[in-house]
């Protein structure tokens, strides 16, 4: 998982709202109401939100960009 | 005779899972008219006419659709870890005593974590999923089968309290006591592909069907015949 960090979680959110818009999401039609959630990463005391390949690179210029190849993501709604 | 490598033969051609009673959700990856997509499968819908849905709204989580995945058959790819999907919203209020189906692809472990789940009720509750050394597990007893990887397969489990029995590519397993039993807890979602931890199945799902009884052998037998012949499962 390749994910990008964030010095506040401020940052994290403006970053999912974004790629949400460049996606044109909310979107009833898709089903899909945003990108990401920004987390804690698992190991790192940061804000993060995982990267995938439609989130233009010029969105996330500028953020620390860390691959993980064996850490989970674990959403805010399920802390275990 | 050798019985290796021998494609399951169903013995009712054109079975319809509504054909039997108790039917409770059933997806199909191989209808694209159930499939909603964002940039990956938000929506995957109840065949069973439930209203039963899952869904997932967070587009960095999606799964892909794969167009002719397995045996020719449109599949929900749950690739990496954080790819899931979860009847949001809907009530999922199976008793312990019911029967489930799922078609799939054992996740590939050399790519990947041995661990892996296939469905979960609750957090940590991991109703089926591997273990360390990828053994396959139901609720926590350990069935003693580890999976070939990156295999089709076809599982049926007919969850009771405290027994509990499953197939795998239609080969009976042992009756599983400590631990089998289905337990959603306070839970009304069913999280597909992962189970809300570390564990996801990190590999393709093409069908999943659930009664809200324990069939008989033999209507297990004609779905499981259904499925093997669908998706290309085979005898191991």
């Amino acid at each position: 998982m390749t994910y990008a960090i964030f010095p506040s979680l401020e940052l994290a959110l403006a970053f999912d709202a974004s790629v949400s818009a460049a996606m044109g999401w909310p979107s009833v039609e898709q089903k899909t109401e945003r990108y990401a959630i920004p987390m804690k990463h698992p190991s790192r005391n940061e804000w993060s939100v995982p990267v995938r390949d439609y989130a233009q690179p010029h969105l996330i210029s500028g953020t620390q960009i860390v691959e993980e190849l064996t850490s989970d993501w674990y959403p805010p709604e399920r802390t275990t | 005779m050798a019985m290796n490598n021998k494609t399951l033969r169903p013995r009712v051609s054109g079975f319809n899972p509504k054909s039997i009673s108790g039917l409770y959700a059933w997806y199909d990856a191989a209808d694209a008219t159930t499939i909603t997509q964002g940039t990956g499968v938000s929506a995957w819908a109840d065949k069973s006419g439930n209203g039963r849905t899952c869904s997932q709204a967070t587009g960095v989580y999606q799964p892909a659709y794969v167009l002719a995945g397995q045996n020719g058959k449109n599949v929900i790819d749950f690739a990496s870890s954080s790819k899931n999907m979860t009847t949001n919203g809907t009530a999922w209020g199976l008793t312990f005593a019911n029967t489930m189906f799922w078609s799939f692809q054992f996740p590939d472990t050399a790519a990947s974590a041995a661990t892996y789940a296939l469905f979960d009720l609750n957090t940590n509750r991991e109703s089926v999923f591997g273990n360390a050394t990828s053994e396959l597990r139901i609720g926590t007893g350990l069935t003693g089968i580890t999976p070939v990887s990156r295999r089709w397969y076809v599982l049926s489990i007919k969850w009771g309290g405290p027994f509990t029995s499953y197939r795998l590519n239609q080969s009976n397993g042992s009756t599983i006591d400590a631990g089998a039993t289905f337990s959603n807890g306070a839970s009304t979602q069913m999280y597909m592909g992962f189970n809300g931890g570390s564990a996801s199945i990190r590999g393709y799902v093409g069908e999943c069907i659930a009664y809200d009884s324990q069939l008989s052998d033999a209507r297990i037998t004609t779905v499981n015949n259904y499925l093997a012949k669908k998706w290309g499962a085979t005898i191991v």
